[in-house]
């Protein structure tokens, strides 16, 4: 770090922070992010998607809601009024896939919000303490880990049942386990180093250490972390949509458009399962790119240790 | 290696005793919201109080876990709250879904091994050819698919629009008699469609895996060697590097048997082939929780026995292994 080499008066919070070499870390991360043409184009894209969801119902009036209106309109194809056809209730599918997908970006986003915040403090908790408690703590991890994802939600909605808030917590209550293994070993290798020893020989407690040290030298790890979270919760949502134990109606999600766009399809409805199985396999494929670029700036900062 | 094995033994009965202690947790926490599942929301408090006295939820927390544990090593895991099964045990329900599952599974296994095998290890010595580029993307696009997209979308392809495969396995006779081998051997198209989608599953992440291992292994001090010594290309990249490449596939497998189960799980579904997922989307459905938990805990069973099995094929195959015991 030849920075805080030109700085002799640096004091230890500065060596703790890093503050400028933090900042010049930033921008060399995103330089190698922006390097990654696919991933640019794939961040992009998810940027389209959530604004063609959030947008686009205000220049693109649809009716989505009222059922006893729309059913004159049953299975449509494309026409004037209609540019991707109807669905078996008679609503517009272009429509549809913006109401949809908001449904989807919401609990999706809402679930790896709180599988991240759970992941890091768990983790972080684990491997700062160490000793019985993070034998004990990992040890419910590999647990969990070893259940099959899908299992353990059908396990937890078959008690619950299910609504919008309950998807929520369950999807995100369980899908943390594997955050909080990457980011204990985060916190086991920061604890030790010498601006923690610093801290600590000055009297700052392990609140301080934890918050003002370790976990803004975990953000790199986090933010692949909450890339994949996303990924992975909506992905989830996506499933259990399409097992029909999603979102219950009149809300839908693109796993439900793609389980009733399936089944319709025998009766040579195609327009209602092409355009939403082509926006979500794009937008799963970005989100992976993403996750590889995020990775390799991951790199990059392993590399400047 | 006896060491080796025993601590991981050890800690795969640890994980399951873990597991069994989760799957009664929960029903036994929301014994009310059980009880509503099966009589309704507008059941009287009489009525809830008999549910939960004949099914033994109003004794002693401990008491619970005590009988339940006793019943698990006896292999008893309830009885069912589905009314087409009702007060049927368990295991009844569940046991002639486990074997056709496991088929499924296994099968699948092997052939996204041999695949992602043969297709690594290409990609390793062609590397940065068109071919390595071509692979790596296709690899990728597969490896980004999920189950249910892929599966819908053969469907679409290969049954519905070529008509080349039949959408579905056949259900079960009415005296519900189906043999996933009988089944395979008399009508071997319908089981392409399911295989293809649970072998596409597993050869992204290996194929990658394997891609990896090798070129690690080719810059490996023992390959230059075997170079300077004087061995064919051949003889360096099949005695030398592939049987060092190709090993920890092994724990790679065992490791992504969890996301093959709920890869399982959304093919059955689709597919409509009676096995262990399908039944426990019927019985979540349903509301049948016995049923749920019996199926979750026996397939993270079958999970830390594929995981265990994978540790020890590694140990005898790997002499770092079976000599001092670490890796």
């Amino acid at each position: 770090m030849t920075v805080i080499d030109q700085r002799p008066e640096s004091s230890p919070q500065a060596s703790g922070g890093d503050v400028r070499g933090t900042e010049r870390m930033w921008v060399q991360m995103f330089r190698v992010f922006l390097s990654n043409k696919i991933a640019v184009l794939s961040a992009l894209y998810c940027i389209g998607v959530v604004l063609f969801c959030y947008v686009g119902p205000l220049f693109y009036h649809s009716n989505q809601t009222d059922a006893s209106s729309s059913i004159l309109y049953t299975n449509l194809p494309p026409q004037k009024g209609f540019p991707l056809g109807t669905d078996y209730l008679g609503f517009d599918i272009l429509g549809r896939l913006m109401f949809a997908g908001q449904s989807s970006l919401e609990l999706g986003f809402l679930a790896a919000l709180i599988s991240l915040v759970v992941g890091v403090g768990y983790g972080v908790l684990s491997g700062y303490r160490g000793g019985w408690l993070d034998a004990l703590l990992m040890r419910i991890v590999d647990v969990m880990l070893s259940i099959p994802g899908l299992f353990l939600l059908l396990a937890v909605i078959s008690i619950w049942g299910r609504s919008k808030t309950l998807l929520i917590l369950v999807l995100g209550l369980t899908g943390w386990f594997g955050d909080a293994r990457l980011l204990r070993g985060e916190a086991i290798a920061l604890r030790d180093r010498e601006f923690a020893q610093a801290v600590r020989a000055m009297g700052g407690g392990s609140g301080r250490i934890i918050w003002r040290h370790i976990l803004p030298n975990t953000v790199s790890t986090m933010m692949t972390v909450a890339t994949f979270a996303l990924a992975n919760s909506i992905l989830a949502l996506t499933s259990l949509g399409f097992l029909q134990l999603g979102i219950p109606l009149p809300e839908t999600d693109w796993g439900t458009m793609i389980q009733f766009g399936s089944q319709n399809f025998q009766i040579g409805c195609w327009w209602q399962i092409y355009p939403v199985c082509i926006l979500f396999l794009l937008l799963v494929i970005s989100f992976n790119y993403i996750g590889d670029a995020m990775r390799d700036m991951f790199e990059v900062r392993l590399r400047e240790r | 290696m006896i060491g080796y094995l025993f601590r991981r033994l050890m800690q795969g009965i640890a994980v399951l005793f873990g597991v069994s202690f989760l799957t009664f947790l929960l029903p036994a926490l929301e014994k009310g919201n059980v009880a509503r599942a099966v009589l309704g929301n507008h059941a009287s408090p009489l009525e809830l109080k008999e549910f939960l006295h004949s099914h033994g939820l109003d004794q002693p927390f401990f008491v619970q876990y005590y009988h339940y544990m006793i019943g698990l090593f006896h292999g008893n895991l309830g009885t069912s709250l589905n009314p087409q099964t009702i007060d049927e045990p368990v295991s009844q329900v569940i046991a002639p879904y486990v074997p056709r599952t496991l088929w499924l599974v296994l099968i699948s296994i092997l052939f996204s091994t041999v695949i992602s095998v043969v297709i690594g290890l290409f990609q390793g010595i062609r590397r940065n050819t068109i071919f390595d580029h071509s692979m790596t993307f296709l690899v990728f696009l597969l490896y980004s698919f999920p189950a249910f997209l892929f599966s819908t979308m053969t469907i679409i392809l290969f049954s519905l629009t070529l008509h080349w495969f039949p959408p579905a396995v056949d259900s079960p006779t009415a005296n519900g008699w189906f043999s996933p081998l009988v089944q395979m051997w008399n009508h071997p198209n319908q089981f392409v469609l399911p295989l293809a989608t649970l072998t596409v599953l597993g050869v992204g992440g290996l194929t990658r895996f394997m891609r990896g291992s090798i070129l690690d292994t080719m810059v490996q001090d023992y390959v230059r060697t075997a170079k300077a010594k004087g061995c064919s290309p051949n003889r360096v990249l099949f005695r030398h590097a592939f049987r060092n490449a190709v090993l920890p596939v092994i724990t790679i497998l065992g490791l992504s048997l969890p996301a093959l189960f709920g890869g399982a799980l959304i093919t059955e579904q689709v597919f409509n082939y009676p096995g262990m997922g399908q039944l426990t989307v019927q019985a979540t459905e349903a509301r049948d929780v016995p049923v749920v938990m019996g199926l979750t805990l026996l397939v993270t069973v079958a999970t830390v026995v594929g995981n265990l099995l994978a540790d020890i094929g590694i140990a005898v195959a790997d002499p770092r292994i079976r000599l001092t015991g670490k890796r």
